[in-house]
């Protein structure tokens, strides 16, 4: 027969089976009842398209939930967890043969004992990880595994259910072996079952009727209370990892609110303020999230004493869902109007939490589970600053007006933007319409004294490379990243739609080609060809966001950063370097916006190895590890009052590798570096240079290359 | 319903006081319980505070400035901002409306005064605008601009009036003044700090050592200092949208019951004879050789003090 008998029935009788068929009933139904209420408050959220590009999200699903790859990268509890991860499912099969085994069936092949010995293995792996994670729970306590909301008992509750199924699980094999006398084995059932044998079937099989209870309720008890604490990532992680933003959605990009005059007229939101405001998706971060706090770990904010705890931010978004979403549901939720409700913004999540972001992406990159904290963020700045009245630092008032008056941050005329180039022999687009090669120069670049240098110098490496470019001068805006990321999206696409135009009057933009193309394909001779044309920008912030955030509003460029062509250029042969010319010791800082939101690490690294003699000297905390220098999310504009400086802790970092000379490759954070080393009276032994500024000087000094190296 | 005396003097003699500390005509504090039927007021007008923004359309900074054939400031209406000062003034015309009740209005008088920093200036929060805009006005004098906001504030029934301290193109810093002339009632300058307490206004105006306060009855005039510095609000996505559903009015000299001849280019009594661009002489001195230039430079230095 298929499903076979068990040799012991372990509901006794058939009135025995019919009391756990209804306290199975009873759990699942407690159980869906839960997940039908979690279903229910996630439905409340805004809509969002996360099912496109299926492939992807599969190998999302594969690599990140059954490779545990997101865990992995934390080696020791990160082993841990891959192995409660398998061992859970493997138990899962395992607690279905005895739930079967309750009505007197049994499954095949988990009946086997090749399942049991594979079972009894992941057992003792289990064990070990639970140890692991009760020491790290109870003896080395990291501080990011505390919470201000939750109380850390939840997870050695959750500890001490996953021991009482192993534990309940072990008794049962080592009945079953006594009672059976050796006829159901399994290495563990033998282990400690030998010793019971001379207790006789009779009584064996009572006690293993009360392992088989105590398993059976345990099991149902976690089934039970798993929805309701903080171990329902269990069932949200993988929908989160495979619902996680696709290709076609790049990571440095934030979602774009169309229409927001029509959205006003509406009286539609803008930005959160309320719960139900965010998507479901954004909604379903909070059920993922372990509550591990590797967010907390990396955040730049929080080491230095900012009130801003990332794992906060995304418990109090589900505990608001909780809290609001419940009354939402009910039909009883009035807005902001009662006094007693906690809001939340400005309640269970301050105003000064958010203002503390520097939107590093540290925390997006390491959550295991794919939560996106910064989108959250942005969305509740969003609200502060356009719905209500002036609920941002004071510092940022001027800023916008800048922006809007005069297309850069400052109180200077935009007309003036090309004068750091007049000496250079730098062509403006409009005088050279057909120059296929622009370099978007950036307000810093254009009229920040120091960053002058870094766009001289990139000039210089693009006229050794004989690269014929042009730049746009009076033409070129902000791009509106700071605007954007500050949470004014209204005044970040005023100044995206004037950028666009001006690009696209020069032929710049992708789909405008691929128009120009099917218009030639039509009608032969007709249209102009299109050239392919490329943007190149020395500021990460300009390059991302022309780059993954143009194209919402329909602006579809190729862009690179400059570390990326100026690798290019040497890479192709079109510039030779001495190499190891420089014999400075050298550390490199990733820029947020380049490194972890666009995944460029190699290139800047493989220019300074040809270069420099001795390579990169790696910070303590590197590539997607970096540590922002302070100035990303508009933070730059304002001033930081709380705590001790970003700037200053990555300076410290920098000069603790023992270095000269400081590699970077964002004017915010020379800026920041700059401002942190002055402040600690390091001006004169340790210097913050740009990439471009590092291959000007060597192209300057040693004219002809290789041999110079090779020669000494 | 604000109520002009006919000149400044009667303005004075009705409590205008300056340099020392003055209680407006507040009334005296009830000491009783008020009455169980208390009279029925219908006398709504009484009770709301119109505060009176005067401001300027001035030349976006962004725009690199010029002048015209008549050696004028050549305008482009397309760039025209707040004047800077006006910015402050606003700011604190919401401050009081935010602690008073009532409404701030927004004045703005030019040939062809734009709709744009007026819309601004809603968008911050003021109630409405009025836009007098009369081709008459053109080559207005000071004089002639007073004349003209003293008409529109009287038909505005202004209780509060503020105005920056000057613009930011012009800099004659006198409107202020002539238009209280012209309105009869008096003008608390320079402000830092103002208070309105009951039918008076207080102001602080900074003096080389510590204060001067200033207390004058309502209506009156009052100009901002920028040294109040009280960060100009950025007016919100709600505060622009709401500004293009509120009320804003264009008056011509007609409505305002003024003869053309008494303003624009014909009846202004200033002219403008001539413009020179400022010429900025560095006094300095080339150094060549090496012979004696490091001694040259030494003496450079004593010479002027330096070292």
């Amino acid at each position: 027969m298929f499903f076979r008998a068990p040799t012991i029935l372990p509901t006794g009788n058939i009135i025995g089976a019919i009391f756990f068929g209804v306290v199975l009933l009873g759990a699942w139904t407690a159980f869906g009842l839960r997940i039908r209420e979690l279903v229910r408050l996630l439905r409340l959220g805004q809509p969002e398209n996360r099912l496109d590009h299926l492939g992807e999200r599969i190998s999302f699903f594969l690599k990140g939930v059954l490779g545990q790859q997101g865990v992995l990268r934390n080696p020791i509890p990160g082993l841990a967890h891959f192995f409660t991860f398998w061992g859970f499912i493997i138990l899962q099969i395992d607690a279905l043969n005895l739930w079967a085994n309750g009505f007197n069936f049994s499954l095949p092949l988990v009946s086997s004992s090749a399942f049991a010995v594979i079972l009894d293995v992941f057992l003792v792996f289990v064990t070990l990880a639970l140890i692991v994670f009760a020491y790290r729970r109870v003896i080395q306590r990291p501080p990011e595994l505390a919470s201000q909301t939750h109380d850390p008992k939840d997870g050695l509750i959750i500890l001490g259910l996953i021991f009482l199924v192993v534990f309940t699980l072990v008794g049962i094999e080592a009945f079953a072996f006594a009672a059976t006398g050796g006829k159901d084995w399994s290495p563990l059932g033998a282990f400690f079952g030998t010793p019971f044998l001379g207790m006789g079937a009779a009584g064996a099989t009572v006690l293993y009727r009360a392992f088989w209870w105590a398993q059976i309720l345990t099991v149902l008890g976690f089934l039970i209370y798993i929805p309701r604490s903080k171990h329902l990532h269990l069932m949200a992680t993988p929908f989160n990892v495979f619902l996680q933003k696709s290709e076609a959605q790049p990571a440095g990009a934030l979602p774009l609110i169309p229409d927001i005059e029509g959205r006003f007229e509406r009286e539609e939101n803008v930005g959160v303020s309320q719960v139900n405001q965010f998507t479901w998706k954004q909604l379903l971060d909070g059920y993922a999230c372990t509550e591990c706090g590797r967010c907390n770990s990396v955040c730049p904010a929080l080491a230095t004493g900012k009130p801003l705890w990332p794992k906060e931010v995304i418990i109090g978004v589900k505990e608001q869902l909780f809290a609001d979403g419940g009354l939402m549901l009910a039909g009883q939720y009035t807005d902001a109007s009662d006094e007693l409700k906690l809001p939340l913004v400005g309640g269970r999540i301050q105003d000064e939490t958010l203002w503390s972001c520097t939107t590093c992406g540290g925390c997006v990159n390491i959550c295991p589970v794919n939560i996106d904290h910064v989108t959250k963020i942005v969305d509740m700045r969003r609200h502060l600053v356009m719905e209500e009245e002036g609920r941002f630092p004071k510092e940022v008032a001027p800023l916008f007006t800048n922006l809007e008056r005069n297309n850069n941050p400052w109180q200077i005329r935009n007309d003036t933007r090309a004068e750091w180039a007049q000496d250079l022999g730098v062509k403006l687009m409009q005088d050279a319409p057909e120059c296929e090669i622009l370099y978007w120069v950036g307000c810093m670049g254009s009229f920040d004294q120091r960053n002058r240098k870094v766009a001289t110098a990139f000039v210089k490496v693009l006229q050794a490379a004989h690269v014929n470019f042009a730049i746009l001068g009076p033409e070129e805006s902000c791009t509106g990243d700071p605007a954007r990321r500050i949470g004014n999206e209204y005044l970040w696409q005023t100044l995206a739609q004037q950028n666009i135009e001006v690009l696209n009057g020069y032929g710049f933009n992708r789909r405008l080609a691929a128009f120009n193309a099917e218009a030639e394909r039509a009608a032969p001779g007709t249209v102009a060809p299109t050239r392919k044309r490329l943007i190149l920008a020395t500021c990460p912030h300009c390059f991302n966001t022309i780059k993954n955030e143009y194209p919402q509003l329909g602006g579809e460029y190729t862009v690179m950063h400059h570390t990326q062509y100026i690798n290019l250029l040497i890479e192709t042969g079109k510039l030779k370097l001495p190499e190891g010319f420089d014999r400075r010791k050298m550390t490199y800082h990733d820029p947020c916006y380049i490194g972890r939101w666009n995944g460029i690490y190699d290139e800047p690294r493989r220019v300074l190895n040809v270069i420099n003699e001795n390579g990169v000297t790696e910070m303590e905390r590197t590539r997607n590890r970096s540590f922002c220098c302070g100035g990303g999310g508009g933070r730059v504009w304002m001033e930081e009052k709380v705590g001790t400086r970003v700037n200053h802790a990555r300076v410290q970092e920098a000069i603790d590798t023992g270095a000269e000379t400081l590699a970077a490759a964002c004017p915010f954070c020379i800026t920041m570096f700059e401002d942190g080393i002055t402040a600690k009276g390091k001006k004169d032994d340790f210097k913050v240079e740009d990439l471009a500024e590092i291959i000007a000087r060597a192209l300057e000094e040693a004219p002809i290359s290789a041999d110079v190296a090779l020669a000494e | 319903m604000a109520r002009y005396p006919a000149t400044l003097t009667a303005a004075n003699k009705q409590g205008y006081n300056e340099e020392k500390s003055f209680r407006g005509n507040k009334g005296v504090p009830r000491q009783s319980l008020p009455p169980l039927l208390a009279p029925l007021s219908l006398d709504l007008e009484e009770s709301t505070l119109k505060i009176v923004v005067c401001m300027k359309e001035t030349p976006s900074t962004e725009v690199p400035k010029s002048l015209g054939a008549d050696m004028r400031l050549a305008r482009n209406p397309g760039d025209t901002i707040i004047n800077p000062f006006d910015e402050y003034t606003i700011e604190e015309g919401l401050r009081q409306q935010e602690k008073l009740g009532g409404d701030v209005v927004i004045l703005t008088m030019g040939p062809g005064a734009t709709t744009e920093p007026m819309r601004r200036a809603l968008a911050m929060g003021a109630t409405s605008g009025v836009l007098v805009s009369d081709t008459a006005l053109a080559g207005s004098d000071a004089v002639a601009t007073g004349r003209v906001l003293a008409a529109a504030l009287k038909k505005l029934s202004a209780d509060l009036v503020l105005f920056g301290q000057s613009s930011a193109d012009a800099y004659g810093g006198i409107v202020p003044a002539i238009t209280a002339e012209f309105m009869g009632v008096p003008l608390l300058s320079f402000a830092t700090k103002v208070e309105v307490e009951g039918n008076a206004v207080t102001i602080e105006r900074e003096a080389d050592v510590g204060y001067t306060k200033a207390t004058a009855p309502l209506p009156a005039l009052v100009s901002i200092a920028k040294a109040i510095n009280n960060n100009p609000r950025y007016p919100s996505m709600k505060g622009i949208m709401s500004a293009k559903k509120k009320p804003l009015d264009t008056w011509t000299l007609a409505d305002l019951g003024l003869d053309a001849g008494t303003v624009g280019t014909g009846a202004a009594k200033e002219r403008v004879t001539g413009a020179t661009p400022v010429a900025t002489q560095r006094r300095r001195e080339i150094i060549t050789g090496s012979a004696g230039a490091a001694q040259r430079i030494f003496d450079f230095l004593v010479e002027n003090k330096v070292i």
